[in-house]
């Protein structure tokens, strides 16, 4: 390699690595870490065993170690960044290698922007691109024997194995050696059929055992179809590049303006396509809920403003966590009260069912988290979630189940992260008499019980409060869910029985709703008084019942001033029935 | 919650986590080279106990089959290494040494379990704690002479309740640790796999249902499969509970409107009721729902059919309708049968009741007769028919020749016992039991003698004994087969494609 070529190399590398970095870092952060979230690996070797059950084993048992590090601030960047500049080292050398084109450093950039732009996709598995690393180095190891018989031996053996290792990245090797035997002036038919057909009918023939569908079976690791443009694209790289050589050195300006510039195309383009920044902003608010940073979650989503169920669910959860939902609840878009509880059905996504559970958690409602974190477990990807695990063990500590809680313990005691966590919590475990959290928690859960269905949330509201009335959080969201549902009614029939009790200042959203319904029941002077009422909020309210009178119900005159307040929701906002 | 930070220290502890798993396996080979090189170390017991050890899986004293895989196991003790000497007949002798468990190996385990028929193990397990050897007083596992069936199938899904994702229908080899797919969903996206069924462990008559967009009850009868739609106009559902007629010519099964409610309080998590059910009897040849009156009456919930050995009873659990989900702890069923006439396809115009636990103010779920007619066993709960999440849910067994019944405390826990299945000689019981941490369930085989005692259940063993710790799929209904089921999967993806063979009825 001349010093000029080692410079590019550097330059590409060094660009490459630093670009994505950044672009995971500060742009798709979170995407990341709940790509781990999703996931749970074991330092174990029955977990290790696991990995036989399907194809790809070793690119499926790197890509997960590597996703590990997803945990980790910046870890899920780095680990992108460092995948993508070895893979993009790689196509180079193989590119190089078959073409034997000036340019394979910047041919090689194709693949690592279809495969950054993949990994935009949540369901999309660091495995996928090791099978494709793998693949890559196999292919490298063939190119460099030089005995024939050799190269024909290898060649077969990994026919047979390739796609037990690599998983379905592998269709691409026969290829790759037909192109590179050809390149070199070497044809053999019988061979390449022979490689061709084992690696193109060992999915298909292996399925039924693995119990994958046709599809699944030629695009194992990966989940979707989508996965194949990142073979598809370096033999359309090679192809360019073997057809375009000739005319490298006449325009070699040409190409390395036009190569570098058809890459930032691409790989834009593939971000535009393929990536959802707005799936990034309801997963910031998800994940700072996670980590405990309420603050955060209200900032975000005062920045964000999105008009999402799932941001307002976050949103109103970490409101409520500070006390402050009957206050702030309005400032937010609010879908009536599905943004209050997730509900967890067959016809939801499986991220819904996913988070579904921190609400129930949250209001004390420890059955119906349990169930739910369960079967967020379940119909995570991957069926094992450290995150799911997490929680189930702190449901289990709540409800003072030793047993079970000390199985997900004991679990996550297997893995290199969350260790540390589970040792922590099995040390509260061990003084949970004394321990202020978890007498808190415990402290939510109803004494008596009851039977409700999953999706009767006013039910199991109702009797949460009930039971606890000092049980603010549930409270609150009773109250809300009423109001949400203009249900005034009701809410005052609640704020009444547990409201009052509550010792604070009667909450903005509160003060409003009672206006109304004291107004339409005609309450008097000393029922109103009774509320303690701020004496500015019956001043608005008056303000707003005139102008409301004045431009008879104008919309645009009462949003400025009443936009955020009970009484402009009372009459502008229609509910759908889903 | 915080993020650890990004920093070297994590990155070195993350590199040491992947060589500790390297390591952790060429530790582990190299220590098994060891043992089988017998370098283990000399045990000189400093203390030597009057107590028994605890074990994890309790193995202590139980009454095993002669073919089943090696009871490895742990002490449930901290220590540095765990010696075992297991002695059998004829002096044959397995000598074990790890630093956690005893890990036997199959070839030698059925050698010495084949020449100790009719005899007991003798094990003595000493431990290492602070260098020192501690031996506990030997125990003993006793080798039946009774064979039992081959394997064992069983559906691995998450204790989820109503929605399902990943599950699938498995078999495990009994006398080896071989477990295998026979369907799992992944094949048939958004499918729920349930309710596998055999003719008395006999796998050439085999039923399971695939609920979801593409899906049907596939019957498999003598050999040859059929997808079938067996919803009717005179039934309320799809068949749901199973159980095979001896002679494989009928399918009794319930039909059942299901819901699902949640507890509210700690301790209780999940109800799931009928607000109506029934009872009818699918005839193959003629690919035909059968019933009468008395199994279909509003006023009465039918459910959890069952034949009798000889074909000629029909067995179900029955109870006066209450209002649902209101009056939920009210619903309690009874045993009862009715006669059943297999020549031609009828009724008896009469109920009996076998089992009166109403009067107990408890109630029956699951009745399953053994198949030499001797007995029928139970799984009686304080109320309602989900006894999978009852606690109190214990097994019974009802002798059918001088109709008493008693609660088998051979085998119950202080946790939930339910779904139960006989062998095919009648003389091992697999059952289905929460007893390990309160949320999964686990397989326990134990032994009948034929004086009706059982014998002490063990857990179906594991090549590794901390399999179960970290399984988060329930064994749900564990059944024997007397061989390794073959579902031609090709066959059913095509059947799946086809229009489904649609049942009728006739009353």
């Amino acid at each position: 390699m001349s010093a000029s070529e080692k410079k590019r190399f550097g330059i590409v590398a060094l660009g490459l690595t630093f670009l994505s970095f950044l672009f995971f870092q500060l742009f798709y952060a979170y995407h990341l870490f709940f790509k781990e979230q999703i996931q749970l690996f074991l330092f174990n070797s029955d977990y290790f065993l696991s990995y036989f059950n399907k194809p790809a084993w070793l690119a499926c048992y790197a890509g997960d170690y590597l996703t590990q590090f997803f945990y980790l601030r910046g870890g899920g960047a780095t680990v992108l960044s460092l995948l993508f500049c070895l893979e993009w080292l790689l196509c180079s050398f193989v590119i190089k290698r078959i073409s034997a084109t000036k340019n394979a450093p910047l041919w090689g950039l194709f693949p690592v922007a279809i495969d950054w732009m993949l990994h935009c996709d949540l369901l999309y598995r660091v495995s996928a691109s090791v099978g494709f690393i793998l693949v890559l180095i196999l292919f490298l190891i063939y190119s460099s024997i030089s005995k024939r018989w050799l190269s024909t031996a290898f060649g077969l053996i990994m026919a047979f194995i390739g796609y037990w290792l690599a998983g379905s990245s592998f269709l691409v090797f026969p290829l790759l050696i037909m192109v590179y035997d050809w390149e070199k002036g070497r044809s053999y038919l019988l061979k390449w059929l022979l490689i061709g057909a084992v690696i193109f009918l060992i999915p298909i023939a292996l399925r039924h055992y693995y119990l994958l569908t046709i599809t699944q079976s030629y695009i194992y690791p990966a989940m979707n179809l989508q996965s194949i443009l990142l073979r598809a694209s370096l033999i359309l790289v090679l192809m360019a590049a073997f057809f375009l050589k000739r005319f490298e050195v006449k325009y070699s300006r040409i190409f390395n303006i036009t190569i570098p510039f058809a890459f930032i195309f691409l790989l834009l383009f593939g971000i535009r396509a393929n990536a959802s920044f707005d799936r990034e902003k309801i997963l910031s608010l998800d994940n700072e809920f996670y980590f405990g940073n309420t603050d955060r979650v209200i900032e975000l989503s005062q920045k964000y403003n999105l008009k999402s169920r799932s941001a307002t669910y976050f949103t109103n959860m970490a409101l409520a966590k500070k006390g402050e939902l009957p206050e702030y609840l309005l400032d937010f878009y609010q879908p009536a009260a599905s943004g209050l509880i997730l509900p967890v059905m067959p016809d939801e996504n499986w991220q819904s069912i996913f988070v579904s559970n921190e609400v129930f958690f949250l209001l004390g409602d420890m059955n119906l988290a349990q169930h739910s974190a369960m079967l967020g477990n379940t119909f995570s990807p991957y069926q094992r979630s450290s995150r799911m695990i997490k929680r189930l063990a702190e449901i289990n500590m709540v409800n003072e189940d030793s047993a079970g809680a000390n199985k997900y313990l004991r679990i996550l005691s297997k893995t290199l992260f969350h260790k540390k966590w589970a040792e922590s919590r099995q040390a509260m475990n061990h003084v949970s008499a004394s321990d202020k959290w978890l007498i808190g928690k415990r402290a939510q859960i109803p004494q008596v019980d009851t039977l409700r269905k999953s999706n009767y949330y006013l039910t199991s509201l109702s009797f949460l409060v009930e039971q606890n009335p000092n049980n603010l959080i549930a409270l609150d969201y009773l109250l809300c869910y009423h109001l949400l549902n203009k249900d005034l009614k009701s809410f005052r029939k609640v704020y009444d029985q547990y409201g009052r009790l509550i010792n604070r200042p009667v909450p903005s959203l509160y003060g409003e709703a009672l206006l109304i319904q004291l107004l339409s029941s005609q309450a008097s002077q000393d029922e109103v008084a009774s509320y303690a009422i701020s004496p500015k909020k019956i001043k608005d309210f008056a303000d707003y019942t005139q102008l409301f009178e004045k431009t008879k119900g104008e919309i645009n005159a009462l949003s400025g001033r009443f936009g955020k307040s009970y009484w402009f929701y009372y009459h502008f906002a229609t509910i759908q029935k889903r | 919650m915080t993020l650890n930070e990004f920093n070297i220290k994590n990155i070195l502890q993350a590199i040491g986590g992947w060589r500790l798993a390297a390591g952790n396996w060429l530790l582990a080979t190299g220590f098994f080279l060891l043992v089988l090189s017998s370098c283990s170390e000399k045990v000189s017991p400093t203390d030597v106990l009057k107590e028994k050890p605890s074990l994890f899986p309790d193995y202590v004293g139980v009454t095993i089959p002669a073919t089943i895989a090696p009871l490895n196991f742990k002490v449930k003790a901290e220590y540095t290494a765990i010696d075992a000497v297991i002695k059998g007949r004829n002096n044959q002798v397995i000598h074990l040494q790890d630093a956690k468990e005893i890990c036997i190996p199959v070839s030698k385990w059925t050698k010495m379990l084949s020449g100790s028929k009719g005899d007991s193990l003798q094990i003595t397990v000493s431990i290492k704690q602070h260098d020192k050897w501690k031996q506990y007083a030997p125990f003993a596992m006793y080798v039946s002479t009774t064979p039992i069936d081959y394997g064992l199938v069983y559906r691995l899904i998450a204790p989820g309740y109503e929605v399902y994702s990943k599950m699938g229908i498995y078999q495990r080899n009994l006398s080896n640790f071989d477990q295998s797919p026979i369907v799992e969903n992944t094949l048939i996206p958004g499918s729920c796999v349930n309710c596998h069924s055999f003719r008395q462990s006999n796998t050439k008559d085999m039923s399971f249902h695939i609920r979801g967009k593409k899906g049907g009850t596939a019957l498999i009868s003598n050999g040859k499969m059929n997808l079938l739609n067996t919803k009717t106009d005179k039934t309320m559902s799809n068949f749901v509970y199973p159980f095979w007629h001896p002679s494989g010519n009928y399918i009794a099964y319930s039909v059942n409107n299901t819901h699902q409610v949640f507890h509210e309080a700690a301790g209780k998590r999940v109800e799931v009721g009928d607000a109506a059910s029934d009872v009818v009897v699918y005839d193959i040849k003629n690919n035909q729902a059968i019933s009468c009156n008395l199994l279909m009456q509003d006023s009465i919930f039918e459910t959890f059919p069952s034949f009798s050995a000889d074909g000629r009873t029909l067995y179900f659990c029955r109870a006066a309708h209450k209002k649902m989900p209101a009056e939920f702890n009210e619903v309690r069923y009874n045993l009862c049968s009715i006669s059943f006439n297999p020549d031609n396809g009828t009724f008896g115009d009469r109920i009996d009741t076998l089992f009166n636990a109403v009067a107990l103010q408890k109630s029956v779920t699951f009745p399953r007769p053994s198949p030499d007619g001797k007995y029928i066993m139970f799984t009686l709960i304080d109320y309602g028919n989900f006894s999978i999440w009852h606690k109190e849910a214990d097994l019974y067994l009802l002798d059918l020749k001088t109709k008493s019944t008693r609660r088998i405390d051979e085998v119950n826990s202080d946790d939930t016992e339910s779904y139960h299945s006989w062998s095919s000689n009648s003389r091992w019981f697999v059952f289905s039991s929460r007893r390990m941490d309160g949320l999964y369930t686990r397989p326990f085989i134990a032994y009948l003698d034929e004086n009706g005692k059982a014998g002490k259940p063990f857990l179906l063993p594991q090549k590794d004994t901390e399999y179960y710790d970290r399984l988060l799929f329930s064994f749900n209904i564990p059944e024997f087969v007397n061989e390794k089921v073959d579902v031609n999967i090709p066959e059913l993806e095509k059947l799946l494609e086809s229009p489904l063979k649609k049942v009728t009825f006739k009353q």
